[in-house]
């Protein structure tokens, strides 16, 4: 695929999370905070799963069209569910008295586990391309 | 968050006339303290200012601020990325300078919380919070609000014996909330987004031409 296509993927994508993050007012007012999470978890993973067996399984050359879909339907499910839902969880979940502290301690996790997943993702990715 | 948008306005002076990677870093790492302070006040403010029924909206609306960002970010850089001098960099910096002014001013204009004012013993002031976001509420029900507030806040610090501090959110209750609302975070990153959020780097994978994409740097951003 040409980096022009990916690029336009790419700002497509970022569309589809804004519109994903839209209808997710929406769908919080009909479910749970838990149902939409623990749901939207399962099918990013399942989506996840699914496009590392088409990359496994065929090296055709549309297959990778398939597999851009599928990033954006990831993108859109994540938008939809995991993406807000984070932060209406941790507002909502700590307690009055604490809760500046529990959303700065959350968002502190939240940075460590992002700076430290970069090794492993760095090798995952140089990895792939070798 | 006024202070903080201040600071922001400042430190991005230093981020956009950095001539070394020095430089740029330390800018960035000052930038990031700003980040910090939006990413934690928004939401408590948001949870705090906001009716219950709609806090739901109110905190999502957060991540889609985000998400708005974000679009803006790859719309700039789709439009700068043909460019090869100096400025290729320097207006994406630049045009961080946009938004602190008009959002202090907003800012400014802003009630404060009220939670945070009864919290602090600023009573009367709680008072014209809650007058000025309550919409069409009457006196009565604005000082049963009010009352109701104090009630919970003089609870709180009755079964607080120690004072408010981070030791306090490993403790009880307060230890499964601090637990679950990490996790709600972690979830964020460990589904995968670094790999999903990226997904050019993949559709170019192939030669070391399109490695050095900046959908590349971004990936391991």
């Amino acid at each position: 695929m040409s980096p022009d296509h990916a690029y336009q993927l790419n700002l497509g994508g970022t569309a589809i999370a804004f519109l994903g993050t839209v209808f997710s007012w929406f769908l919080i007012t009909h479910f749970g905070r838990r149902t939409l999470y623990v749901t939207g978890q399962g099918i990013l993973c399942t989506t996840l799963m699914v496009i590392g067996i088409i990359n496994a399984a065929t090296s055709a050359k549309n297959a990778i069209w398939a597999e851009a879909a599928l990033c954006i339907f990831w993108l859109l499910v994540y938008a939809l569910t995991v993406g807000p839902l984070a932060y209406a969880i941790v507002s909502e979940t700590s307690s009055i008295r604490l809760r500046p502290l529990t959303v700065s301690l959350a968002r502190t996790a939240y940075q460590v586990i992002s700076k430290a997943r970069l090794p492993f993702t760095r090798t995952l990715l140089t990895s792939f391309r070798s | 968050m006024i202070g903080a948008l201040f600071f922001m306005n400042a430190f991005v002076f230093i981020v956009f006339f950095a001539n070394s990677a020095a430089v740029l870093l330390v800018g960035q790492i000052l930038c990031g303290l700003s980040w910090g302070v939006f990413a934690v006040a928004s939401p408590s403010y948001a949870s705090e200012v906001c009716p219950t029924n709609l806090r739901g909206y109110l905190t999502t609306y957060v991540n889609l601020c985000w998400a708005i960002g974000q679009f803006i970010a790859a719309g700039v850089l789709e439009g700068l990325i043909h460019r090869q001098d100096q400025w290729a960099y320097r207006i994406p910096f630049a045009i961080q300078w946009i938004w602190p002014v008009p959002l202090m001013i907003v800012c400014f204009f802003a009630p404060e919380s009220p939670w945070f004012l009864v919290r602090k013993d600023r009573v009367d002031d709680a008072k014209k919070s809650l007058r000025r976001l309550g919409g069409e509420k009457t006196e009565d029900q604005i000082n049963g609000q009010l009352a109701m507030m104090i009630h919970t806040v003089n609870i709180e610090e009755a079964q607080a014996k120690e004072s408010k501090s981070y030791v306090e959110c490993f403790r009880g209750t307060d230890l499964r909330r601090t637990e679950i609302c990490c996790v709600a975070f972690f979830g964020q990153i460990l589904s995968g987004s670094s790999f999903a959020y990226s997904p050019s780097y993949f559709f170019t994978t192939g030669t070391m031409a399109q490695v050095k994409t900046k959908s590349f740097q971004r990936s391991l951003y």
